[in-house]
């Protein structure tokens, strides 16, 4: 074999055990277990704690609300994607004395425009709404910067959406 | 609240028509415009350089190692514009360590890898074996250094190992030319193979790429002979020049007529996603299509060069002409990447509407990021230049013969 061609692979077999090496170091050890991850991802993942609540646990103290709910086009919607993440708040009101609520366990009651706009937020690439649908994906829009655009003096704030409209049930 | 209304009708103007919300935002930029166009140079140069080794053009020998070099100077940073377009530097060695198997895209980095070492590095390295021995005896310093680590320890020079070198060297050449094909073929068929795009699914894109990687690859090669030249205040090979450009001639023949027939085919068949792809092309990518990609960049270099296959105008005027064409086709290349990679973003895929493409200037994604990148390579080209320089190597060669 030429000289050459042995230094040659010298060189690439020094470049390989350098490759081989920084995979052994590199790859996490439980990567491929369960497929093109790595495996103690799920257990690092279910360590999280829950923040949600769920509807259910909502009724427990507020089944009147939750019925309203239920009527109105906003039937379908999670009490909680408005309100916040409950978890604690329902914890505390099975636990204690629920009219002793500490604030930091209050929930939110959004009133601001922002809230509402989030999904009702002209947005001109999706369906328009009809009417006569009963597509309940149909999401009425509006210019949520222009519409109804009344400015109390005092406050120099523009009218709220839940001054108009009932927001449990639209 | 003001902010996120200022912000969203901000985008809503550059919008034209239907568009749907994850299309508004065009995610690959200029950086992903010049990927393809510098590993096209790669190729394309490396594809000059097998003229002469393996097609036996002997005329080509003066650029010959300079274009092994440029396609190394320009290879070793083709990564560096996905590394910045992804903006995660840190996490960039997983494509190499947990790739994969199923996903073409991660795969470019054995791609990249192979063509690297086994190819580039591997033939220059046996093409300049005895010389970095013979310049090892008198060099000093850095170089002597450079010299010392890069021979590996290697100093036989005897006629038999010149003649493996020559050999090794020679069929090198024959694994990188298919291996060249591969590296570009494959920037093609990653966008030839994104079946939901209808201005980039053919089968014909990996093909269309590898024509002009070789045109623009030759171009660069052509326009550095020049410069270069210049630089060490000799006169550039007249007749190498001559055969670059015939060659020139006869690739951008093939690159056009390949991009004609996909338009053609295009046309002829006119799916459903003709009527949009027809407003692209004549509205948002007018200018660079039309005037830069086709008019500047093919049709004035390949007429000018049709003419000189008749005529041929006095030396001097002929090399202005050389070197105002290879930065033509450079230049027209460059739109054609362009054309394909923005042009592709530009219109929803619901046929109905078209975003914008804005960018800045400066910023992780700018236009002088992406000048930085493509400046790179010819810094490290001067550093190779300096290093390993051809001329100094042609000289020795002849008096080894005389």
């Amino acid at each position: 074999m030429p000289d050459q061609i042995k230094r040659l692979l010298v060189a690439f077999a020094i470049f390989i055990a350098i490759f081989l090496l920084a995979r052994f170091l590199l790859i996490p050890a439980s990567f491929g277990e369960l497929g093109h991850f790595r495996a103690d991802a799920m257990d690092d993942i279910a360590a999280y704690h829950p923040q949600h609540a769920g509807r259910e646990a909502c009724k427990e103290c507020h089944d009147d609300v939750v019925e309203e709910l239920s009527y109105g086009s906003h039937s379908t919607l999670a009490c909680e994607g408005c309100h916040g993440p409950a978890l604690k708040h329902a914890m505390y009101s099975a636990s204690a004395d629920p009219g002793n609520y500490p604030d930091s366990l209050k929930l939110r009651r959004p009133v601001e425009r922002e809230t509402c706009a989030r999904c009702h937020d002209l947005n001109p690439s999706r369906v328009k709404f009809k009417a006569d649908s009963t597509d309940i994906s149909m999401v009425r829009m509006v210019n949520v910067n222009e519409h109804n655009h009344f400015i109390y003096e005092e406050t120099n704030e523009l009218i709220r959406c839940v001054e108009c409209h009932y927001s449990h049930s639209p | 609240m003001e902010h996120h209304f200022q912000r969203l009708y901000e985008v809503l103007t550059q919008v034209q028509g239907f568009i749907y919300p994850n299309e508004v935002e065009l995610y690959w930029s200029v950086l992903i415009v010049l990927y393809p166009y510098i590993t096209g140079l790669v190729a394309g140069a490396f594809i000059l350089a097998s003229l002469e080794r393996v097609f036996n053009v002997k005329v080509l020998k003066p650029t010959y190692h300079l274009a092994l070099l440029t396609a190394l100077a320009f290879l070793l940073i083709a990564v560096m514009p996905l590394v910045s377009h992804l903006g995660q530097p840190l996490r960039a060695y997983e494509i190499m360590m947990t790739p994969n198997p199923q996903s073409a895209m991660a795969i470019f980095g054995f791609v990249y890898l192979w063509y690297l070492m086994v190819v580039l590095l591997l033939e220059i390295w046996f093409d300049y074996r005895r010389d970095m021995i013979l310049w090892l005896q008198t060099a000093k310093g850095f170089k002597r250094l450079m010299y010392q680590v890069l021979t590996l320890g290697s100093r036989d020079i005897s006629p038999k190992a010149l003649r493996f070198d020559d050999k090794a060297g020679y069929i090198i050449t024959i694994i990188g030319i298919p291996s060249a094909f591969l590296l570009h073929g494959y920037v093609g068929f990653i966008f030839g193979s994104i079946k939901a795009n209808p201005w980039w699914s053919s089968v014909l894109m990996p093909v269309i790429f590898l024509f002009s990687a070789m045109v623009s690859g030759i171009a660069l090669v052509m326009m550095i002979y020049m410069v270069v030249s210049r630089f060490r205040k000799v006169v550039s090979d007249i007749n190498a020049l001559d055969t670059i450009a015939k060659f020139l001639f006869y690739i951008l023949i093939m690159d056009f007529a390949l991009e004609a027939l996909d338009q053609v085919h295009r046309i002829y068949e006119a799916e459903e996603s003709f009527d949009i792809l027809h407003l692209l092309v004549n509205g948002k990518l007018f200018t660079s299509m039309f005037i830069f990609q086709i008019f500047l960049g093919t049709l004035v270099p390949l007429a000018t060069l049709a003419v000189f296959q008749f005529y041929k105008p006095a030396v001097k005027i002929r090399r202005a002409i050389y070197f105002t064409i290879s930065i033509l086709v450079l230049f027209g290349i460059f739109f054609m990447r362009w054309n394909v990679v923005i042009g592709g973003q530009l219109f929803s895929k619901s046929f109905y509407g078209f975003t914008a493409y804005k960018n800045q200037f400066i910023g992780a994604e700018g236009y002088l990021m992406a000048w930085f990148w493509f400046l790179i390579p010819f810094a490290i080209l001067a550093f190779l230049l300096w290093l390993l320089p051809p001329w100094k190597k042609v000289e020795e060669l002849e008096e080894d013969t005389a």
